[in-house]
């Protein structure tokens, strides 16, 4: 066992036991990432791969087995501690982008430094340094309706990296982008991840993001089908 | 969280309130008519009470009274007090007391040639007595008492029933110190109507002099010093300065003392004002919980995300309430911002409520009201208000806090 992991799911069994019948999401998965990853959970839709995704981000809770952040048992923390966990170690890009609407991209990246008590000359130089580095300086006093999908989602890159998590993860970032505006978006994500030691994990489908993946893991019914490192 | 974290998520709060603008505006406006009903309405009726207590002060009773030792208790024509002037010149030579003015009081009978009737006489020195109340400038025909001669000065009211006019006599009686019934007659010289109804019904003015001379008393008696003050906020001070100067078989009372279902009175009213506050809060609140829980429902997917992202329970209820609590504080700015003129506007020249004299009359208040601004009422507006606007956010803030971060973004 790897003591640098970043996080660790043993055993993951993730029951929804919402509606009529019960719905199996995870079967037992089993995984480590370690820092510097750039991974990709593949598989069709309802494989369970977000389930996966909210489980290693303590946005969730498994029905059985336990998830270690940092070797952490996230089964122990209150939700308290799980959101400030999130807020300090985990970097978040959704799918939708979900950018505040009513602040600028510069706002939108400096927010999570706002929640962690950063000051506030500090927290614009850094937000700015961030934004300028992703190649999207310009955009800073722009809010999110004046913004295109693509632009919106490097600003959620922005507010994902911006305070250094030890992981970031990614929920079908490029779904609601048009090919070419995804590749852009995955090099950048690339670029992080080699230049400064970002750690990725994806969910995704999208045939580019897989292929971008350096470890790849096929999600299956609920269970991890099979597993790549390239 | 810091002082600096409150101001950057008050900013995000502020920024939300316009995301939909006719919303706010519909809820702010309520605020704003909330607050302005309220500041012009507390304070009018602050003015009305006070100006009901204020006329039964500077209509007879004063703000501090000097009798003998016992009076108050059993005001008997026996209970006087000597060296009346000396007394006098010693009260009004304290700083605080603006005028002074000895009374003779007897409870008697005034007959005319076809009826009587039971009523209060006082016997006063003119020219002292106009210094301290206003009985002077209260007269509708006639003139104001002479220091001297068989004068009389009655109500309108009580002149109607005993049926008599300017110029025509009266016969006062009443109980001496001394067994005997002492009788004088008087011309009625003035006829005066007060903002009370029961006033001039019962209170008969004659000079002093003459009403030593009709009770057999020294000429230097009275039964009551009645005192005028600058501000009537001194009387307590002052009671107790004199009570220690005088000597032991005088007692000193202030108008607390002499009508105390008066102050009880005002203050009841003053009181009463909660519930009216309690009124408006009530359909504030309705208004405030509906716009902010409309707001926040239409928001859950973005509370979502913020949970996500690390935003703790706390700072999310701390959001959502201040987005309430700012539309209080603006509402409540701007509905001071427009009573404010209206309020000095009254304040200059009063509110008119003739149509409802009669009834006013009844309670000793004027037909004009002029509007009374304290720091109460400040106080009341400023924290009712914006309070009651951050009670109406708790429960919508409650439901933000509580969407899972999951749920949320599986819905987006």
């Amino acid at each position: 066992m790897n003591p640098n992991a970043i996080v660790r799911a043993e055993q993951v069994t993730k029951i929804y036991d919402e509606g009529a019948v019960p719905v199996q999401a995870l079967r037992g998965v089993s995984l480590t990432i370690e820092p510097g990853e750039f991974t990709v959970i593949a598989g069709p839709s309802g494989s369970g791969k977000t389930t996966l995704l909210n489980l290693l981000g303590a946005l969730d809770v498994p029905t059985e087995g336990r998830v270690f952040f940092e070797g952490q048992d996230l089964s122990t923390l209150s939700r308290r501690e799980r959101a400030r966990l999130r807020l300090y170690k985990i970097g978040f890009v959704f799918q939708a982008y979900n950018l505040i609407p009513v602040l600028t991209a510069l706002e939108n990246v400096e927010f999570v430094l706002l929640l962690q008590g950063v000051p506030e000359r500090e927290r614009r130089r850094r937000a700015l340094e961030v934004l300028e580095q992703l190649g999207i300086g310009e955009l800073a006093h722009k809010r999110p309706h004046e913004m295109s999908g693509g632009q919106q989602q490097r600003v959620a890159v922005a507010r994902a990296v911006v305070s250094h998590p030890r992981l970031v993860l990614a929920d079908e970032p490029t779904a609601n982008l048009d090919s070419a505006t995804g590749a852009r978006l995955l090099d950048l994500m690339e670029q992080l991840n080699r230049t400064q030691g970002v750690t990725f994990v994806f969910s995704s489908h999208d045939p580019q993001v897989i292929e971008r993946g350096r470890r790849l893991l096929r999600l299956h019914d609920g269970r991890i089908e099979r597993e790549e490192r390239r | 969280m810091s002082f600096r974290g409150v101001t950057g998520l008050a900013r995000v709060a502020w920024r939300n309130l316009w995301r939909n603008r006719r919303r706010t505006l519909i809820v702010l406006s309520s605020v704003v008519v909330g607050v302005f009903v309220l500041v012009l309405f507390d304070t009018l009726n602050l003015g009305m009470v006070e100006q009901m207590l204020d006329n039964q002060l500077r209509l007879h009773i004063g703000h501090v009274q000097i009798h003998r030792q016992g009076y108050h208790a059993n005001p008997a024509v026996e209970h006087f007090f000597r060296k009346a002037e000396a007394l006098r010149q010693q009260v009004a030579a304290e700083p605080e007391v603006r005028a002074v003015a000895p009374r003779v009081l007897v409870h008697g009978l005034l007959s005319s040639a076809y009826n009587n009737g039971g009523v209060q006489l006082v016997g006063v020195a003119p020219e002292a007595e106009s210094l301290v109340t206003f009985i002077a400038e209260q007269l509708v025909a006639g003139r104001y008492l002479a220091a001297e001669g068989p004068e009389i000065l009655i109500g309108e009211r009580l002149a109607r029933k005993l049926e008599v006019r300017l110029g025509d006599r009266v016969v006062a009686m009443a109980a001496r110190p001394d067994g005997q019934i002492g009788s004088e007659v008087f011309r009625v010289v003035g006829l005066f109507r007060t903002v009370s109804a029961d006033f001039d019904r019962t209170m008969a003015f004659i000079p002093i002099d003459r009403a030593r001379a009709m009770l057999g008393l020294p000429p230097d008696a009275a039964h009551e010093l009645a005192v005028l003050l600058d501000d009537v906020r001194q009387a307590d001070a002052l009671k107790t300065r004199l009570q220690a100067a005088l000597p032991d078989t005088l007692e000193v009372l202030t108008y607390r003392d002499v009508v105390p279902l008066l102050v009880m009175q005002r203050d009841l009213y003053a009181e009463m004002m909660y519930l009216f506050y309690l009124i408006i809060g009530v359909a504030l609140i309705f208004g405030i919980i509906n716009a902010m829980l409309m707001a926040v429902m239409e928001r859950l997917p973005e509370f979502g995300v913020l949970r996500a992202i690390g935003m703790s329970e706390g700072r999310l209820f701390l959001l959502v309430s201040l987005e309430s609590l700012l539309i209080g504080l603006l509402g409540t700015a701007i509905g001071w911002a427009l009573s404010l003129p209206v309020y000095a506007y009254l304040a200059r020249h009063g509110l008119d409520l003739a149509v409802f004299s009669e009834a006013l009359a009844a309670f000793g208040v004027g037909s004009v009201i002029y509007p009374r601004l304290t720091f109460r009422v400040v106080w009341n507006a400023w924290l009712i208000i914006p309070l009651v606007a951050w009670l109406g956010a708790l429960y919508p803030a409650w439901r933000a806090i509580h969407v899972e971060p999951v749920e949320a973004m599986r819905a987006v």
